[in-house]
């Protein structure tokens, strides 16, 4: 079996499992109200610039803190052990349990300890690893794995997490969670008191005084770190800070977008081992009389992160997972499927260099490129971007060890680069689809094995002619000529919704605009960019520019956000440092502008009433695209227009900014997954009780589409380019 | 230690600077403490806080309390207000009996108005463990201790740890900021894991004997 059937399955399993959709579902619901709701005491947008200049500083300085730190630390008596991989990590930790005399190590929560594997390695030295944190516990109790890096059983309910207490403690436990808290604690208690060493992570250590910090809610850090004789410390290096005040936009953002909180309730500050407890222990304690605190300050991977300038910013992270909770491929299949031990997004991309490049190259296709994560990031890592740059990795390996799916690259490398060869294919495909449609525009259903495609959404069919077929390469406005634009049509629009092409060239017409429509034009490249196929996106690109610049309009003008962001962000990065095209693919980025944006900023199209009123107004609700919305950042522009047209009244969605779904080729690859986010999306279109859809997207009007027609749903989907020129009729 | 000094000289100025505002700081301390499932208790003066104390326990049923240390009894007044409500009092952090302490009474050095949080700095574990393991935690603040921000906090903070420092000693310091919980479990706030279950500050005033 692949790797890529065994991810499929492991996808389809959780999928089919209702529960782990409802309990993330929940708790997504509330980590949004929550996080919303600590964040409104400060201003996020200039406290995440501050935390993120001060990660950028304490990387940078690396060398230099870790040095100050282990000085520090050894100063008041702590040993620092530096281990390079994980191996040497547990061998360590390991041996010196045993020969401490320790049988009993307790740990509170550390993603390194999962990182390294530490419980396995501790077994096998004889030693048992007891987790304390109450979450850990259920997962250890339940021979599980950690699902989500801040709430371990995030997946399970508490039905779930009874039988596993009622297992643990051998009688039957009910599904009452604060008897079960309590139950816990009762359990535990001796066992601090038994173990020898105290095992626990950090959130942040200090180079100036050799202190860990570490940020608990429960007070088992607290506990670990006070009542076994022997404190083990497991420091990922790319913690440390320079002085504890530095750390202040840590903490203060850390709680706020982990779960809420203004702050953990448990913030330590530990600065070497202030000795032994006396306290009564229980006969079957092992381990040494005298305190003693060892810090192992790992490497594995962190300075081959640090060194490569594409994945250095990963280091940044601060483990609040927000990535993970704002993530619509997460929310549906959870972390044991979308990440390696390190889950959601930043476990996908960190993945490579602390568990191989074997175990990443899956999971990262499950991912979207919504952006959500992006903006969620307390530290703006620009995770989205790190994504690109593995598939661009994977896709390079892979052709190495020539392992490329042979249709999917040709199609990549010497169809969708060559406008001609390209729509003859489609034009192709438009007569090849015929057996099927028979004339009609949707497809309900495809057969064989492409009957998963069909299986949450009808599709369209391709059109009979492309707007190119359609319209003339200049469409003169009829009125006195106040602008003129090129027009970028795209390949859905031109191939499957020419009719949005068609609206938008009467808009613009109507508004005194003449359009060019230069037919030389192919696709944006954004496909084959996406894939981590710079190289065709590079031909791309450098082919589309001479085209662009060779057209006559003041501006480009596109009514499919995903193209905007092609030609603005990533056609001007594509051909960066080439001499004869980086200027040009400059201005190409700064003439271009997206329809709403054009037709509000540009033209000043503003607090008009377009249409005739209707005795009753029609309940519209919008739909931003991700493109727009948080790869433009455009949200403000499409409102406006809604607003003005006199039949509709614009509702709002109540899960703003989440995506449809459609993620271009991931909806092909992951129709389950796909489906299950496209769901979502559903369902709040449904609560808002609009009767018409607007989007800005003919991608998002694609899944949106034919979701609702798969489920025989009344309500239509309208791009607003169409919505518009029915109120200039 | 030129760095400690500059660090006292901006905690002298950050304390000068918001002294015309301490009864708002106060407040802020207040209400954050209470938002988070603490509780403030202001007292008349030190002496009072023992006959407080004794109403709780007898209010919880609790047995026996304990302080970090024979001074914090006295200052408090704890010695005669228990032994008049009935309880049992060990002062000083005898080892065998922390784990039967209902309520374990500790100072804490800062309060963090921005946070509802006291910096409990105990480097002495078995005191420390007063803090950690009783069902309640009663922790006295002097209300001229409190400063306004996180950042100040951890001014405070890192000040008192390179004094340590400076020494050549360990700290353990910790910022408590209301009751121990978790939310492990279906994301449902549960109160008092592995922690205290309640946290009690009182608030001395500003002479107070127990600082």
């Amino acid at each position: 079996m692949s790797r890529q059937d065994a991810f499929r399955r492991r996808a389809a399993a959780a999928l089919a499992n209702p529960r782990i959709r409802e309990n993330l579902g929940r708790f997504g619901t509330a980590y949004r109200t929550a996080r919303t709701n600590a964040l409104a005491v400060l201003d996020y947008k200039e406290e995440r610039a501050r935390l993120r200049r001060m990660k950028e500083d304490a990387v940078e300085r690396l060398p230099e803190l870790i040095e100050q730190f282990v000085d520090a630390a050894t100063r008041v008596g702590a040993h620092v052990y530096r281990a390079g991989t994980a191996e040497d990590a547990c061998r360590y930790i390991g041996q010196l349990a045993k020969h401490k005399g320790v049988q009993l190590a307790i740990k509170s929560k550390s993603m390194v300890s999962e990182e390294i594997e530490l419980n396995r390695a501790l077994e096998q030295c004889g030693i048992t690893p007891l987790e304390a944190d109450l979450g850990e516990w259920i997962i250890q109790q339940a021979h599980d794995h950690p699902s989500h890096s801040v709430m371990p059983c995030v997946h399970m309910s508490k039905e779930d997490v009874a039988q596993v207490f009622s297992k643990a403690l051998g009688r039957e436990v009910p599904p009452d969670i604060s008897l079960m808290v309590r139950l816990a604690r009762e359990e535990l208690r001796e066992k601090f008191l038994t173990a020898g060493m105290g095992i626990s992570g950090a959130n942040i250590a200090v180079a100036e005084t050799g202190t860990v910090i570490i940020v608990t809610n429960e007070g088992n850090g607290r506990l670990v770190t006070s009542v076994p004789p022997i404190h083990m410390v497991l420091l990922g290096y790319d913690k440390i800070v320079p002085t504890i005040d530095a750390a202040a936009p840590h903490l203060k953002l850390l709680a706020k977008t982990a779960t809420g909180q203004q702050l953990t309730v448990y913030t330590t500050f530990i600065t070497g081992k202030t000795g032994a407890s006396r306290i009564p222990r229980p006969r079957e304690f092992r381990g040494p009389a005298d305190g003693e605190m060892h810090i192992v300050l790992l490497d594995n991977g962190r300075s081959a992160m640090r060194d490569d300038p594409e994945f250095k910013e990963a280091l940044y992270c601060i483990r609040c997972a927000s990535c993970a909770n704002v993530c619509p491929t997460y929310r549906v299949v959870g972390g044991h499927v979308f990440g390696h031990i390190y889950t959601g997004v930043i476990g996908t991309v960190i993945t490579p260099f602390h568990h191989g490049w074997d175990n990443a190259a899956v999971p990262q296709e499950a991912c979207l490129l919504c952006r959500a994560c992006f903006d969620a990031c307390p530290v703006e890592i620009d995770l989205p971007r790190m994504i690109v740059a593995m598939r661009s990795r994977i896709v390079a390996q892979e052709e190495q060890k020539k392992e490329t799916k042979g249709l999917r690259r040709f199609f990549l490398n010497r169809i969708l680069p060559n406008p001609r060869l390209y729509h003859l294919a489609v034009r192709l495909g438009a007569v090849m689809q015929l057996p099927l449609t028979r004339g009609r525009t949707v497809l309900h259903k495809l057969p064989g094995p492409l009957k998963k495609l069909t299986s949450v959404r009808a599709l369209p069919a391709v059109a009979a002619r492309p707007l190119r077929r359609r319209v003339a390469d200049v469409l003169p406005t009829r009125g006195r000529v106040k602008r003129s634009v090129t027009f970028f049509a795209s390949c859905l629009i031109d191939q499957v919704y020419p009719e949005i092409g068609e609206a938008v060239i009467k808009v613009l017409n109507h508004y005194g605009v003449t359009v060019h429509y230069p037919k030389a034009q192919g696709c944006c490249g954004l496909p084959a960019y996406y894939e981590g196929r710079q190289d065709v996106a590079r031909r791309m690109a450098r082919d589309l520019i001479a085209v662009l610049e060779s057209s006559p309009g003041e501006h480009i003008v596109t009514a499919t956000p995903a193209c905007t962001v092609t030609l603005k962000q990533y056609l001007p990065k594509l051909v960066q440092g080439d001499p004869l095209l980086e200027g040009r693919g400059r201005s190409v980025a700064g003439w271009t502008r997206d329809f709403s944006e054009y037709l509000v900023d540009v033209l000043k199209l503003k607090d008009k009433t377009l249409g005739g009123e209707t005795a009753e107004k029609i309940p519209l609700t919008y739909h931003d695209s991700c493109s727009a919305l948080r790869g433009l950042g455009v949200q403000e522009p499409q409102r406006h227009l809604l607003c003005m047209l006199a039949r509709y009244e614009l509702r709002e969605l109540d899960d703003v900014g989440e995506c449809c779904g459609f993620g271009g080729h991931f909806s092909a690859d992951y129709p389950d997954v796909a489906g299950e986010v496209l769901k979502q999306k559903i369902a709040a279109i449904e609560r808002t009780g609009a009767r018409v859809v607007a989007v800005d997207s003919p991608g998002c009007l694609l899944q949106i589409r034919g979701g609702l027609l798969k489920r025989r749903s009344a309500i239509e989907v309208k791009h607003i380019a169409e919505l518009i020129a029915e109120a200039l009729d | 230690m030129p760095v400690l000094n500059q660090l006292e000289e901006r905690i002298r100025e950050t304390q000068a600077a918001s002294r015309h505002r301490h009864a708002s700081i106060l407040s802020r301390f207040e209400i954050e403490v209470q938002r988070i499932g603490g509780v403030v208790e202001t007292a008349a003066e030190a002496q009072s806080v023992g006959s407080s104390i004794a109403v709780l326990a007898t209010a919880r049923g609790i047995r026996r309390c304990q302080t970090t240390d024979a001074d914090l009894a006295t200052a408090l007044n704890l010695e005669m207000a228990l032994a008049q409500a009935g309880l049992d009092l060990v002062t000083g952090p005898t080892p065998e009996s922390i784990p039967g302490a209902g309520i374990g009474i500790t100072r804490a050095v800062l309060g963090i108005a921005e946070t509802g949080s006291i910096l409990v700095h105990l480097d002495e574990v078995d005191g420390r463990l007063l803090s950690m393991l009783p069902e309640m935690h009663v922790a006295v603040l002097p209300q001229d201790a409190i400063v306004d921000s996180l950042e100040e906090g951890l001014l405070f903070t890192r000040y008192l740890v390179l004094k340590s420092q400076a020494r050549g000693l360990a700290s353990y310091l910790s910022w408590v900021t209301g009751p121990s919980r978790t939310a492990d479990i279906e994301r449902v706030l549960t109160i008092g894991v592995h922690g205290p279950k309640e946290l009690h500050i009182f608030l001395l005033p500003s002479t107070g004997e127990a600082r």
